[in-house]
């Protein structure tokens, strides 16, 4: 029972937090951003069209009017029509999802797995020289700008060497693949550094508990170890941080889309931002936040289900 | 006489340190028989686990080493199997339980899955699926666990303290193993399931016939349970009896110390006004031992020889089954 | 396996700096930062890096023995941009952690202290910040803010406090039933006199790690700020140099991007393996590693 009630109460609580956060936007975007109408209509309008154009948007209305839709935007995921391109902002979403996932979902996937057999790798070689090594480099790895692997990833290995596309997007499936690979490689470069890093913690902190004492004073061998009593302990916490993480496949890579001119959400952020399209960037905001809090919640939920010393009181 | 399953002998096992190496265990010797327990009693600190896990082979070789010593398992010398010889002898012929039962069973499965994981380890050969479940359940039983049917398809939080101790003893027995080591295995126990458990122990010695090495810093523990005693200080062992011989006739000063700080309800035993007593000083670092002999700061009975003169003092035998490691042995029937 | 015999442990902080200073690594790292903290001064006191704005030489010139690391589009050296460019991040991580910390560290002690409304009102505040991605925070705070360098500071050091906040209050909720905090109070020590003088100082190992690494997250942080558009103006950074090259390097210009990516790695790696090095010595839940 005492289950059910944290997970109604876990539950409830999204509502205060979507309030609150649709409360930041509002009062980064609609209040504090000040006046937008100068900057759409330039510094020679008239007092006629600044008012047209101010209930044209909206913004005459009451302040509390703006939080309410706000909210219940949030909800409904009818933002209105962006600024600039005038089109309905929920359909730029649904178009601008889709590649964007196709760089993200395989990245991300292909990604976790990989850390995890390194970090299990590295878990077996604790304190020998190839774990500090490979600490190392992650760490060495972690040091570089992001900017600067997608930068050099696309001169040296699309540019120079022409093994990848340097940029551009075909819809559907395979057409999209040779796009996509060179970014996801280079996502994979940027998130095995933090991610072995993190996995590695995870695995030692396990290793180091007295259930694997035991196992080995039952004549098992470390692999096995490693693999069976390890592992199914430390899934539990790297479960609980993929799913957090996945809210932010959503914005696609901002930087990679950029460069590698993908045609995803975060190329749609990018444009709002260059052109102060603030219901365009108001949107994105809240539909990743709202993303956000429910990955959250689905990851307590979860945890709850896979660590039998929840589920079973 | 029982038959000799267990011969220690001069065992020496060091660590490095980024201090130094610290021998932890220091050329100790004993001997463990078919169903008879020996209990080794000393402070934290005194080497008894490591001895333990020296036994097993479980010290992580770095920092970790046995640099000397026999371990003579039926004849084999353990001190010389590699880890997979030693990873047949675990969990199948020489067992060992911890202190911890709260967090000393793997938390993500069930109490019968790890008992069933022994068993199919070492003893699977003709054995059916179900056959290692029945025997899981067995185990359960045997140690005195009610409805294990229920209770083996149940996780370890599921169940209290002493249960999942019981657990572990079954995990180690599943096998029928000739040793069974137990370090600690009541110390994180309330007092009326340490009893209980204690007695489940010497109640499946006596069924199953395995010899037992008690690791305890508790004297009342070994009363209870232990047929013959050694007492480890600073890596040494500096007396060692039967049980009986030990409480009635404690040579070394450091066992009398220590059986004269058991608190007793009897004032005649205790010191003036009823005061606990207690050994005076600290237990000495392993990386600044003094020269002679570990205890001479401590020792109540301390002469101007024990300071190093004539070295370290050895373990002599002063009476059939009672040897002591002390230049002035303080017993009442002292025939040094 | 034998903790009573070896000397009983110092505080917390002469062990931690007794073991730091076996750590050749991390004392290294500790000079390379020290290194780059006097380079800053230095550079923004003009002599280093203080001819950066003069045209020395040809547009684009490869590194010679004369420019260690060539030219810019303008002739200028690259190298004196490169040491403007220590003085922008080292001010940029000093400051941005200037504005988080203090915020983390009241939020955080505030909500873990009294508990109750004031905590669930902080938490709620926390949660709901830390749910909106950074990069969206980081857009709409530059347009309030404008572009510009004090815009990066507020940017970056208004949405890096959530962490500490986390954290300072998880040991403040920690600490506040401890025996010593008890005994405070017993002998008449109110609420501040509490939380100051016994709890906080308990904390501040943590704030030392968190300081560490928001540093030089607020220095790749810059780089992305750059290319948005939303960076330093009108100043040499290595954002800006970084940015600049996503043009230069069709025409194979690589020595700018190549400077500023050399000694970014330098600092953030140092301030990297000093954190790691720290939360290894100052962390009492040390398990072996």
């Amino acid at each position: 029972m005492g289950i059910h009630i944290y997970i109604l109460r876990r539950l409830l609580y999204i509502i205060p937090l979507i309030l609150g956060v649709c409360l930041i936007i509002f009062l980064l975007f609609n209040v504090m951003a000040g006046d937008p109408t100068h900057l759409l209509l330039g510094k020679h309008a008239t007092v006629e069209q600044v008012r047209e154009l101010r209930a044209e948007l909206g913004i005459d209305r009451p302040w509390f009017i703006q939080y309410f839709d706000l909210v219940k935007s949030s909800f409904t995921f009818n933002f209105g029509r962006s600024w600039s391109t005038k089109q309905q902002i929920s359909s730029m979403i649904f178009q601008g999802i889709g590649p964007s996932l196709t760089l993200t979902v395989p990245a991300f996937t292909l990604g976790t797995i990989i850390s995890i057999i390194l970090s299990l790798f590295v878990a077996f070689y604790r304190g020998k020289f190839l774990d500090k090594m490979i600490v190392f480099i992650c760490v060495a790895m972690m040091s570089i700008s992001s900017l600067v692997y997608i930068l050099f990833g696309q001169w040296a290995f699309a540019f120079k060497l022409g093994w990848f596309e340097i940029s551009g997007y075909e819809n559907g499936f395979p057409d999209c693949i040779a796009y996509i690979i060179l970014p996801i490689i280079i996502w994979i470069m940027l998130t095995l550094g933090p991610d072995v890093r993190f996995y590695r913690t995870v695995m030692l902190d396990e290793i180091f508990q007295d259930y694997v004492r035991t196992a080995r004073a039952k004549g098992l061998s470390e692999p096995v170890i490693l693999f069976k009593h390890v592992l199914k302990n430390a899934l539990i916490p790297i479960i609980t941080y993929v799913v957090i993480s996945i809210p932010f496949l959503i914005l696609g890579a901002l930087l990679l889309e950029s460069f590698f001119s993908i045609p995803g959400l975060g190329g749609i952020v990018l444009k709002a931002l260059n052109s102060n399209d603030f219901p365009v960037l108001r949107a994105m905001s809240i539909l990743t936040s709202v993303l956000v809090i429910l990955f959250n919640l689905v990851s307590d939920i979860l945890y709850t289900i896979v660590d039998p010393r929840v589920r079973l009181q | 006489m029982s038959e000799k399953v267990l011969e220690v002998r001069n065992l020496v096992t060091k660590f490095n340190t980024d201090r130094g190496a610290v021998t932890a265990v220091n050329g100790v010797s004993f001997d463990v028989y078919k169903g008879k327990t020996i209990g080794i009693v000393g402070e934290s600190g005194s080497g008894k686990s490591v001895t333990a896990l020296s036994i097993m082979k479980l010290i992580p070789t770095p920092p970790g080493e046995i640099t000397d010593g026999k371990i003579l398992f039926k004849g084999q010398d353990l001190a010389t199997y590699s880890d997979s010889q030693m990873r047949r002898i675990r969990g199948n012929k020489i067992s060992m339980i911890f202190q911890e039962p709260m967090t000393s069973l793997n938390p993500v499965y069930t109490v019968g899955n790890q008992i069933e994981e022994v068993i199919k380890l070492h003893q699977a050969h003709g054995l059916s699926k179900k056959d290692i479940k029945d025997k899981a359940v067995e185990m359960l039983r045997l140690v005195g666990i009610p409805s294990p049917e229920k209770r083996v398809n149940e996780y370890p939080h599921q169940l209290s303290g002493g249960m999942r101790q019981r657990v572990m003893i079954g995990m180690a027995l599943a096998c029928e193993p000739d040793i069974l080591i137990a370090d600690e295995p009541t110390t994180a126990l309330d007092v009326t399931i340490q009893a209980q458990i204690l007695d489940l122990m010497k109640k499946l010695q006596d069924e199953l016939g395995m010899g037992i090495i008690l690791i305890t810093h508790d004297l009342g523990v070994i009363a209870e349970t232990a047929h013959e005693v050694v007492v480890m200080y600073c890596g040494k062992i500096v007396e060692s009896a039967t049980v009986k011989t030990l409480f009635n006739n404690p040579q070394h000063p450091y066992t009398k110390g220590l059986l004269e700080s058991i608190p007793s309800f009897d004032s005649t035993k205790s010191g003036e006004k009823g005061r606990l007593t207690t050994i005076e000083g600290m237990v000495p670092s392993l990386f600044n031992l003094p020269k002679g002999c570990n205890f001479q700061d401590r020792c109540f009975n301390v002469k101007d020889d024990c300071r190093g003169i004539k070295g370290p003092p050895q373990l002599e035998k002063i009476e059939a089954n009672h040897a002591v490691s002390c230049f002035y042995p303080v017993g009442k029937e002292s025939s040094i | 396996m034998f903790e009573s015999t070896l000397e009983k442990p110092k505080s917390l902080w002469l062990d931690a700096f007794g073991r730091l200073a076996k750590d050749k690594v991390a004392l290294l790292s500790l000079l390379i930062i020290v290194a780059y903290f006097i380079a800053a001064i230095l550079a923004a006191l003009g002599i280093l890096g203080g001819t950066w704005e003069q045209e020395v030489g040809p547009s684009y010139h490869p590194p010679s023995r004369e420019f260690w690391f060539g030219t810019d589009i303008f002739g200028r050296d690259v190298l004196q941009k490169v040491f403007q460019g220590i003085k922008v991040a080292v001010s940029v991580g000093f400051v941005s952690a200037m504005i988080s910390i203090p915020i983390g560290i009241f939020l955080g002690a505030l909500a873990g202290y009294f508990g109750g409304i004031i905590d669930e009102i902080i938490v709620w505040f926390y949660t709901t910040v830390s749910s909106i991605p950074r990069i969206m925070l980081l857009m709409g705070i530059s347009l309030i803010m404008g572009k510009g360098l004090f815009a990066v500071y507020w940017a970056l050091g208004l949405t890096t406090w959530v962490t500490l906040c986390r954290l300072i209050r998880g040991e403040v909720i920690k600490h506040k039933e401890r025996e010593y905090v008890q005994a405070a109070g017993a002998i008449g020590g109110g609420h501040l006199r509490k939380l100051f003088r016994h709890i906080l100082p308990n904390v501040m190992h943590i704030v030392i790690i968190q300081f560490s690494l928001q540093f030089q997250l607020a220095i790749k942080s810059e780089v992305i700020l750059s290319y948005l558009g939303i960076g330093v103006q009108g100043m040499p950074s290595w954002g800006t140099m970084i940015d600049d090259a996503k043009l230069e390097l069709a025409r194979g210009v690589w020595w700018q991007l190549a400077g500023a990516t050399l000694f970014m790695f330098g600092i953030v790696l140092a301030f990297n393996i000093l954190g790691d090095a720290l939360r290894d010595a100052l962390d009492p839940k040390l398990k072996g590693k």
